[in-house]
């Protein structure tokens, strides 16, 4: 019955408690499924460097929630400083290095589309998901030494260690994260459409 | 009312959520005065929580839509005056305390209003001392928060808002999560604010616990103040007129139980379960230590009801296979069945639908992990015809509403048609009206020849529903009683609420209360039939006729 | 009732222990050096009082290398070796999961928020990290009852219905539990708005952060313990 004018509620420009709230517990969900995947996925060791690949196709969904929800600066870098922080306090602090270079560059990227375009949340996920290779899994490739206490290992597994790093497997892994980001980013997609927009959680 | 004695003061204020069609409020107008403690009630829906979150400027700071009125809460025009400005003058607290929390100690949980606005560190300490003084908490200082009772939980988030000193204390449906026992506990506490001349605005379904507390009772509807009660009249409720407005009773002396069960098995059959010596427990700690229960052939619906942490929940979880039981056994029908076998004739409606839903549509979710099943079709079209779903068999499950979700899983434990059925505080947070819906749909599933477990504090509930009820405490069933008159007593104290409420029930009340209010017990049923003008007696005396059928809540 | 968390000491102290074992997580070849880290953790993590983590890294370090003398008797391996190499790579990542423990257990929520105020991180990082970090131990929760319910209406959550029909799995786990945590981060945010969160006043925490003799010792303690680690690595 209220037939006055009714004024519209503020939008504004910066981050507000909602979107803390959201990108924290998010961060939290993507944070949880690279310890639990990896965990999963670190015995044989052949299994090790595709575990990014299983991470990026399950965690397209919360990754693509927050710009999808938020919309604003900082939907991008601060999900991956996030992740990266965590990582480092527990121990992998190549994960923070690499999450600082995809999240400054992925927030460039999506903010110049507004936050609307969906390439560019793909681009933001696959640079996501190559620095969490990176960072975790490419740098026993990269750095080897660190990862040889190799005089203390019996002799046929020093071998299968070396051979593990040396081998290709490590270099087509990387191109398999890079496939599962793409994977998981429609993936990701694909739930935010067929449940989130019809629930009206998020914006189509 | 005089100006400077109001702490609020809303004018003919609308709202309208983004997106929805209709408005949240239609033109409120609430007043309330310093020192008051004023209960908001209504039927869900009807705009309390959102009249509530005007006052903590929440509504139009927080939420989106648009807006039209006036609002002035403690002086401060808080539809133009930012969020952080009014949280020194109205504190709040919601309904889940699971999330309302953002640090991990209690300490610092209550310190974090002091903290945000930038108060200086010896004057946050002084607040934070003050607030667990003023509820008389201290024992809950510096403890963990992931290991509080929900009703701790609730006086910690009391205290977080306390410690801004506010002259405004908003509650959003603070008991919604919480057993009768921590509702008495929070009662404690508001009376505690209110004594220490702070004002508390609630908006509640439950007036139980609250009775002795609230000072009036205003009712909405549809967006709209529709009247209001004195704290006599709010306790002198009666059933019917209770059921007419949708609300739950203050006083739970007028809730009427059925006469005693005619036990002459006209309300249909269901399969004989025999329970012998079931124990369980988590890591060392055990939790369930030998439960025997014997259920005959007929249909009814069981309470399980008991103190927190006595074990009801994991009584249920280790019935439907759920959690492995360390011992004892579960024989169905004569059969014994292992976990699994249990969990294939079990259907589990969680107290959170939200866990539960996980397709596209609710067709879909009916269909969810059935084969094609011949007559699964025909059998999903019965179910929904029958809980009023039909209209929303393509809308996906997560645009409903809570009541519409909660009968989706419940249609989905009809689909499955399991033999054993159970339920985990279906009626938690529900009005009067949903309680009485919901009741009215257990004791149809149960009807329908399936054995039906509830864990439920909800006395209205248990009343309304439920044949017969299994105490459990210290992990053992500890009484079994049917759910009648007589035995009004044993349930009050299962369910730890009063038989009665307060003695100085006010002058002009109906003989119901001052009769009831004598601890209960046969003389109540007396004063339950001599109540002609309550439709209840009619169906009192109905139900020792038709047996288990007609009920209370059928009128 | 439940007692206090870790005993108050400057957490800027326990930080850096925390940069110091994942340090060694990564420099250390050595087992001797690495074991010794792990026992040298425990002991930080015992004195700061967390003495069932305390415990419980000393069993893993005590247990992961006596797994892996017991590898180095088999004369050979095989094709399993492809399974058992892991461990060698666990003994040397036992300092790392010292790290983790130290930083879960011995920081809390309000004292790292204090941390990083006071290093002038900005706000809006420091607010989603406590909200993350606050929310991380709550998932498993939230995922045993999506488990539950999955395992009541006949697809069970288990490495085999996973494989089989991994798109859907997913799906069905991840729906419900992203829709709980969007109530959530709704929820959490009124109340942290109705308690002045959006306050563009500077955060003071009721932490003082103050280097107090004990956190000298503590620092002094642990710089010892790292020269020794050291002296066992190279010496």
């Amino acid at each position: 019955m209220a037939e006055q004018v009714m004024r519209e509620t503020a939008q504004s420009k910066g981050l507000r408690a909602r979107d803390f709230a959201t990108l924290g517990i998010f961060s939290a969900l993507l944070f949880v499924l690279t310890m639990v995947v990896g965990m999963l996925m670190n015995n044989p060791l052949a299994l090790v460097p595709w575990a990014p690949t299983v991470i990026a196709v399950i965690g397209g969904p919360l990754y693509l929630m927050m710009p999808a929800k938020v919309g604003k600066r900082g939907a991008i870098l601060i999900p991956a400083l996030v992740v990266g922080v965590i990582w480092a306090l527990m121990g992998g602090m190549f994960v923070l290095v690499g999450m600082v270079v995809a999240g400054i560059v992925g927030e460039i990227v999506v903010a110049r589309t507004n936050y609307k375009s969906f390439a560019a949340m793909v681009v933001a996920y696959v640079l996501f998901v190559v620095a969490y290779h990176i960072g975790s899994v490419s740098i026993a490739w990269i750095i080897n030494d660190y990862f040889t206490q190799f005089a203390s290992y019996p002799a046929e597994l020093a071998a299968m260690m070396e051979g593990a790093i040396n081998s290709p497997n490590g270099y087509v892994s990387i191109v398999g994260a890079v496939a599962g980001a793409l994977v998981g980013a429609l993936f990701g997609r694909a739930v935010l459409k067929k449940h989130f927009v019809a629930a009206g959680v998020v914006q189509g | 009312m005089n100006g400077a004695d109001a702490v609020v003061d809303i004018r003919d204020f609308a709202w309208r959520y983004r997106g929805s069609d209709s408005l949240a409020l239609d033109g409120a107008t609430f007043a309330a005065r310093r020192g008051e403690c004023v209960v908001v009630a209504g039927a869900s829906g009807c705009g309390k929580s959102t009249l509530v979150s005007v006052m903590n400027g929440l509504v139009p700071h927080f939420h989106e839509g648009s807006f039209s009125g006036e609002a002035t809460v403690c002086g401060v025009d808080v539809l133009a005056a930012p969020t952080y400005e009014v949280a020194r003058h109205v504190g709040s607290v919601f309904q889940d305390p699971r999330s309302q929390f953002f640090a991990t100690t209690t300490t610092d949980e209550v310190a974090f209003g002091c903290e945000n606005l930038g108060l200086p560190r010896e004057e946050t300490a002084r607040r934070v001392d003050g607030a667990f003084a003023a509820l008389g908490a201290e024992d809950l200082r510096d403890c963990s928060i992931f290991e509080l009772s929900s009703g701790q939980k609730q006086k910690v988030a009391i205290a977080s808002a306390l410690a801004l000193r506010p002259e405004l204390l908003v509650m959003d449906e603070p008991s919604a999560n919480l057993d009768n026992a921590a509702c008495a506990m929070l009662a404690d506490a508001v009376a505690r604010v209110v004594r220490a001349g702070c004002t508390v605005v609630v908006a509640e379904h439950r007036l139980g616990y609250l009775a002795d507390v609230a000072d009036r009772v205003v009712l909405m509807e549809r967006g709209r103040v529709a009247g209001e009660l004195t704290r006599a009249e709010a306790r002198a409720l009666s059933w019917e007129d209770a059921s007419a407005r949708g609300l739950r009773l203050a006083n739970l002396a007028h809730v009427p139980l059925p006469p005693r069960p005619v036990a002459d098995g006209s309300g249909g059959q269901a399969p004989v379960l025999q329970v012998s010596g079931l124990a369980a427990s988590y890591g060392r700690r055990q939790v369930l230590a030998g439960v025997d229960v014997a259920c005959a052939g007929t249909a009814e619906v069981t309470a399980v009801i008991g103190e927190n942490g006595a074990g009801k929940t994991t009584l249920l979880r280790a019935l439907c296979g759920l959690k492995r039981e360390a011992a004892g056994s579960v024989a169905l029908g004569g059969r014994a069945l292992d976990a699994p076998a249990r969990r294939e004739r079990s259907s589990f409606v969680m107290q959170d639908a939200d866990y539960q839903l996980f397709t596209e549509s609710v067709d879909a979710e009916l269909k969810f992990a059935r084969a094609d099943v011949p007559g699964l079709a025909a059998r999903i079209d019965a179910v929904l015809g029958a809980l009023g779903l039909a209209a929303a068999r393509t809308a996906h499950p997560l645009t409903l509403s809570g009541g519409q979700k909660q009968r989706v899983t419940i249609a989905c434990a009809l689909v499955d048609d399991t033999p054993l059925v159970f339920f985990d505080e279906p009626t938690s947070g529900l009005d009067g009206g949903n309680m009485r819906e919901v009741a009215r749909l257990v004791r149809s599933v149960a009807h329908a020849g399936r054995r039906v477990f509830v864990v439920t504090h909800d006395f209205e509930f248990v009343a309304c529903a439920c044949d017969r009820a299994l105490a459990v405490a210290d992990g053992r069933v500890a009484d079994d009683f049917a759910v009648c008159e007589d035995n009004r007593a044993r349930l009050c104290r299962w369910l730890g609420v009063p038989a009665a409420v307060g003695d100085g029930a006010g002058a002009g009340d109906e003989g119901v209360a001052g009769g009831a209010g004598g601890a209960g017990g046969a003389g109540g049923a007396a004063d339950v039939d001599g109540a002609a003008d309550m439709g209840v007696a009619g169906n009192a005396r109905a139900a020792s006729s038709a047996g288990a059928e007609a009920r209370a809540c059928a009128g | 009732m439940a007692r206090a968390v870790a005993r108050p000491f400057d957490p800027r102290v326990v930080l850096l222990q925390v940069v110091l074992a994942a340090a060694c997580g990564f420099c250390l070849n050595r087992p001797a050096a690495s074991a010794a880290a792990g026992v040298a953790i425990a002991v930080g993590l015992a004195v700061i009082g967390c003495r069932r983590q305390s415990l419980l890294l000393l069993a893993w370090t005590a247990g992961v290398n006596a797994v892996c003398q017991g590898i180095l008797l088999v004369p050979s391996w095989g094709v399993a070796g492809a399974f058992v190499v892991v461990f060698f790579v666990l003994r040397k990542a036992v300092p790392l999961a010292g790290a983790a423990l130290l930083f879960l257990n011995g920081v809390t929520v309000s004292r790292l928020i204090a941390v990083l105020t006071s290093w002038h991180v900005p706000k809006p990082f420091v607010l989603t990290l406590a909200v993350a970090y606050r929310f991380i131990p709550t998932v498993a929760g939230e995922v045993a009852l999506i488990r539950d319910a999955l395992a009541m209406r006949g697809r069970p959550l288990s490495l085999r219905s996973f494989v089989r029909a991994p798109r859907e799995m997913t799906e069905c786990v991840l729906v419900p539990l992203m829709m709980r945590c969007t109530r959530i981060a709704d929820e959490l945010a009124a109340s942290a708005t109705a308690r002045g969160v959006e306050s563009p006043a500077p955060r003071v925490s009721r932490h003082e952060l103050r280097v107090g003799a004990r956190d000298v010792a503590l620092l002094a303690a642990t710089l010892l313990c790292a020269a020794a680690v050291v002296a066992v690595e190279f010496v």
